[in-house]
């Protein structure tokens, strides 16, 4: 059974693969022409459509639908928006550790402390 | 982290045990070369000074000497200069001749420390007989002399038209410590941090130096500024004092591979509304393995003038602890 030359043609206009031998035949069956002309007619205005259904009309579908916001939506919505504050801040730390080179603000551990011994190797007065 | 302490104190060992029995840590254990230099110095007539000959000898080990003999006389000069210098050195003893000086000089290594060199001398001044401006004279001494240092040992004044262009002449000695040619370009890095700790708070401040072999490196940290729990001034709200810490560090490598130190450090002190400074100084030569850290804790400020009856700022001081802490490396 040959597949319908209009549905090759649908599928043409969706985007689909189509294979060329199938389609030159398709595009010889009656009213393939109009079809095209017509395909492409209405993605045009679809395309052309920005209307959205109003706020009252999507909580009277919900109503009939039996659906209301989730309080776990809610949560998980909140958990979301901490989390992305949380990583922005460690992000922000990082950065300015990499701005600062990573200079330590302390100095190394001494293994050796030595001391002036006032008198012998350390003097009043302004070195000469 | 810590294998990297534990490389150091291997390192420590292992200098430790190399060094032939003899003491390490702050002594010097290899022995160094001087170089002595009696100079010649001539200050032009309405014009600058200037060296008109240099007599050099070594490098001397410890002990060791050398003598020679300088004599001063000019030519005529040219291209609009009055007169030329010239200056004739010998290592054998001389006649005088002519009316300028002759000096007969003599010069001893005595020891030769890190940046302190002690030096035996001995001059003789003469002149051709009757013909002279000055008597003839003579001296002997001993001079400490750091690295390049220069002491004036004789200094001969124009007092009649014998000296030709020159206003004076003089003679000075200077010491140096030739560099190993094995080590002469290495530079050595110093991590250089000034800590601060009085009453609980603890402020720091870090320089990052680098010194060629034999270098003389200067070091500045500025000013610090901290309270004392001392009653203020009239009009003030606090007792502050101003506290400033400069030095000077100066390494040579070792054939062993450790690094030879002279840190010196001058710490002075004063109150912010005072008239009064306080300041001392002090120099240490130790040996370290190149990373290893050392910290050395600088005295408190004295009270060493007589007029200023402050024993409160000085208790308060002295619970001031001032260190320098010292890493030097080796840069590749």
């Amino acid at each position: 059974m040959s597949p319908d030359p209009l549905e090759i043609l649908s599928a043409l206009m969706d985007g689909e693969p189509v294979a060329p031998d199938v389609l030159a035949a398709a595009l010889l069956a009656p009213g393939a022409r109009e079809a095209l002309v017509d395909f492409a007619g209405l993605r045009a205005r679809l395309a052309a459509d920005d209307a959205r259904p109003s706020a009252a009309f999507l909580r009277a579908m919900n109503g009939i639908l039996g659906r209301r916001p989730s309080a776990a939506w809610a949560v998980l919505r909140r958990v979301a928006a901490v989390v992305v504050l949380a990583l922005a801040a460690v992000g922000a730390i990082s950065l300015g550790t990499r701005f600062r080179g990573n200079a330590p603000d302390e100095p190394p551990r001494a293994t050796r402390v030595i001391q002036f011994t006032p008198g012998v190797d350390w003097h009043e007065g302004v070195q000469r | 982290m810590r294998m990297k302490t534990a490389c150091t104190a291997v390192a420590v060992v292992a200098l430790m045990v190399t060094s032939e029995g003899r003491l390490i840590g702050d002594q010097a254990t290899f022995p160094r070369k001087t170089i002595l230099e009696f100079r010649v110095l001539a200050t032009w007539t309405g014009g600058e000074t200037h060296e008109i000959g240099t007599f050099g000898s070594g490098p001397l080990g410890e002990g060791g000497s050398m003598s020679g003999s300088v004599q001063v006389g000019t030519s005529p000069g040219d291209e609009g200069f009055p007169c030329r210098s010239g200056v004739t050195m010998s290592p054998f003893q001389k006649t005088p001749d002519g009316p300028l000086p002759l000096w007969q000089v003599e010069g001893k290594v005595q020891r030769a420390g890190l940046d302190d060199i002690e030096v035996e001398y001995a001059w003789k001044r003469q002149t051709a007989a009757n013909l002279g401006s000055a008597p003839d004279t003579a001296y002997r001494g001993t001079t400490h002399l750091t690295e390049g240092g220069r002491a004036l040992l004789d200094f001969v004044p124009a007092f009649e038209a014998s000296f030709g262009c020159w206003r004076n002449l003089a003679l000075e000695l200077s010491a140096s410590i030739p560099e190993d040619p094995a080590f002469n370009d290495r530079r050595i890095g110093y991590d250089l941090w000034l800590v601060s700790e009085h009453l609980g708070k603890r402020l720091t401040r870090r320089l990052q130096l680098i010194g060629k072999q034999g270098e003389k490196v200067a070091f500045d940290y500025g000013t610090f500024r901290s309270k004392l729990p001392l009653v203020p001034p009239p009009g003030k709200d606090s007792y502050l004092m101003e506290m400033a810490v400069t030095g000077s560090v100066r390494s040579r490598i070792q054939p062993d591979g450790s690094i030879e130190i002279l840190l010196t450090a001058n710490r002075g002190a004063h109150p912010n509304e005072g008239s009064w400074y306080s300041e001392a100084h002090g120099s240490k030569s130790v040996r370290a393995v190149p990373g290893e850290t050392l910290k050395l804790e600088l005295p408190p400020p004295n009270l060493v003038d007589p007029h200023v009856n402050e024993p409160d700022t000085f208790r308060a001081l002295a619970e001031q602890h001032v260190s320098l802490v010292l890493t030097p490396t080796l840069v590749e």
